[in-house]
């Protein structure tokens, strides 16, 4: 329930209420459209990547039967989602939408368009080549783009694909490493702004909250763990001591957090499923496991204790739960499916959490996740393309439906 | 920067994108559509790229010998000059550095030399394949080396100008896709 405005001042006038009540009042107006803004916000986000997903899966379905095609019609397919998504740039510059989750959300469909459209045209018309023409042409595609808007998620993508094309060339041949230092020229001078303006990120707050991150890798390195399910627990394990010592872990900075990134990056792993294969079940000696599981529980219930519930972290315990437990199921198909769906809901929750607190670097991370895992599905040929099409519309017309159904709830 | 000058950088920008990715398209088809016909000899396999998906990298003899003192480099230019055997099949004859008249060549590189024998980047190395069709298009270069059946493995090439664009690939005359198709039990068996 919200009082509107000139209500406020009747009551006011009438000194029904005084002039702190009615600041209370606002304050609380203020807090529900906001939550209704963060809903619709992230409603939105759903439904653009649901429909991303229905159109890639059409696509996918479309090409099971490639060769049946036209060369006309396939080079319309490969071109036309890049020509959609740049007539809804141009549209959204005319209108001054000035929105960085728009640009930021818009520059990397662009961005993948990109991608997407050269590959596709390489494979219609078999252009020969190693990767590394592909990437260069593909960064110099994005360079002007990224001036213009001031797209910071592109100017790190861009940066990726620089270094895939110089591990595609002779890394130790003096040209291509001159070549390298020309190349990052183009994106350094805007790198550098992002890194000035950036004031909310200081160093020494990464460096605070690095060390006991740097704990973590060298146990795992030292120990030598290959197995998957060690790997969580002694993940969650060292995660939950930092959890019970330190108070204070600086706020905004958490998605630095390595054992957050650990469990984000064994999820990613097991969507492939072949994964599952190596993580070398029968090699678990159980009192082991028994040990580490039982000292896990012991110390979250400690933090649950101590403190508030803090949603985000009883998340990953519950991610890597699932995680633990599939990997002990070792049926892949349900690994494949649960890890995917776990993979593009810890990305939306980046997106959403991200937008909440206005943390852009939290927000494009979250992009990052969900493009990455999409464009992987895409491409990702270990996988029938038919069920890879199916599976790609099925999420798309999940998500549609999401968004329709709380759209109608947020309404009422 | 206001507005329209905004508007209509990003128009160019992203007509940049459209000019590049169409350039490529329309130089692709002039080739194939005005191009003379030249058919290779290949020798498929099947590898994968990340970022393009399935394709059968095309093996075929590009090496030639070169006269030492013309002094070819690495990454050189060169026409490639193709001559014709007498099964219709074309290859490379040898190497130039001037463009050739009444001949048919080809525009290419030098990819590594050694001694007197250079080895050329063509521009037709692989042929794009559904994920379907890369296996049984392995198997039937496999049968040929293991001399069980020496099907008839080619590519129609269409060249203009020194440019090549892959026309199409074959198996016995037939499209691989058809030959595939015709033969799908028996490829996929092995």
């Amino acid at each position: 329930m919200s009082i509107k405005e000139k209500d406020i001042l009747e009551l006011l006038e009438n000194n029904i209420i005084d002039e702190n009540t009615a600041f209370n009042i606002r304050k609380y107006n203020s807090k529900i459209k906001k939550n209704i803004n963060g809903n619709n916000f992230f409603l939105m986000v759903v439904g653009i990547i649901g429909s991303i997903l229905l159109g890639l899966g059409i696509i996918l379905i479309l090409s099971n039967n490639w060769s049946n095609m036209s060369k006309l019609v396939k080079t319309s397919i490969s071109i036309f989602p890049l020509i959609i998504i740049q007539i809804v740039i141009l549209f959204g510059t005319l209108k001054e939408k000035d929105n960085e989750i728009f640009k930021e959300m818009t520059g990397i469909i662009l961005f993948c368009s990109v991608g997407a459209s050269i590959a596709l045209i390489s494979r219609i018309y078999h252009i020969p080549g190693k990767l590394d023409n592909f990437f260069i042409v593909w960064f110099f595609l994005m360079i002007p783009y990224i001036y213009l808007h001031k797209v910071r998620m592109l100017c790190l993508l861009n940066g990726i694909i620089l270094f895939l094309w110089y591990f595609n060339v002779n890394i130790w041949n003096k040209i291509e490493i001159l070549k390298l230092a020309i190349y990052s020229l183009a994106i350094l001078p805007f790198m550098y702004t992002i890194v000035k303006e950036d004031k909310k990120i200081s160093a020494s707050k990464i460096f605070y909250n690095m060390w006991f991150e740097l704990l973590i890798i060298i146990s795992l390195f030292f120990l030598q763990i290959e197995n998957i399910v060690y790997w969580i627990l002694m993940i969650l394990l060292l995660k939950s001591i930092r959890e019970y010592y330190m108070t204070q872990i600086p706020k905004g900075i958490s998605i630095f957090s390595l054992s957050n990134f650990a469990i984000i990056v064994t999820t990613y792993m097991l969507t492939f499923g072949d994964f599952v294969k190596e993580t070398k079940l029968d090699k678990l000696g159980k009192e082991d496991i028994k040990s580490l599981v039982l000292f896990n529980i012991i110390l979250i219930i400690g933090i649950l204790n101590r403190k508030k519930i803090d949603k985000e972290k009883i998340l990953y315990y519950v991610i890597a739960g699932i995680i633990i437990i599939t990997a002990f199921i070792n049926e892949k198909y349900v690994t494949i499916i649960l890890s995917n769906i776990i993979f593009i809901w810890l990305g939306i929750m980046q997106v959403k959490k991200g937008y909440n607190e206005n943390n852009i670097l939290r927000l494009n991370y979250g992009f990052l996740m969900l493009g990455l895992i999409i464009m992987t599905r895409f491409f990702d040929s270990f996988h029938d393309i038919l069920s890879r099409g199916i599976m790609f519309i099925l999420l798309g017309i999940l998500m549609i439906g999401v968004n329709i159904f709380f759209s109608k709830k947020v309404k009422k | 920067m206001d507005k329209t000058t905004k508007v209509i950088l990003t128009f160019l920008i992203f007509l940049i994108q459209l000019l590049i990715v169409f350039g490529g398209i329309i130089q692709k088809e002039i080739v194939l559509k005005t191009g003379e016909e030249v058919r290779f000899k290949v020798k498929p396999i099947d590898p994968y790229d990340a970022f393009r998906g399935r394709y059968v990298t095309l093996n075929f003899d590009s090496s030639v010998i070169v006269n030492k003192e013309d002094k070819y480099k690495k990454k050189e230019k060169v026409y490639a000059i193709l001559k014709q055997d007498s099964n219709g099949f074309y290859d490379v004859d040898f190497i130039s550095k001037e463009k050739p008249e009444n001949k048919k060549y080809i525009k290419t590189s030098i990819k590594y030399i050694y001694s007197n024998q250079a080895t050329l980047e063509l521009p037709f190395d692989r042929y794009y394949i559904e994920e379907k069709y890369a296996k049984p298009a392995e198997n039937i270069y496999r049968n040929a080396t293991r001399g069980e059946k020496t099907e008839n493995v080619y590519i129609k090439v269409k060249i203009w100008n020194g440019n090549a664009v892959i026309e199409d690939m074959y198996v016995d005359d037939k499209n691989i896709i058809e030959y595939i198709n015709l033969n799908s039990e028996k490829l996929l068996a092995e």
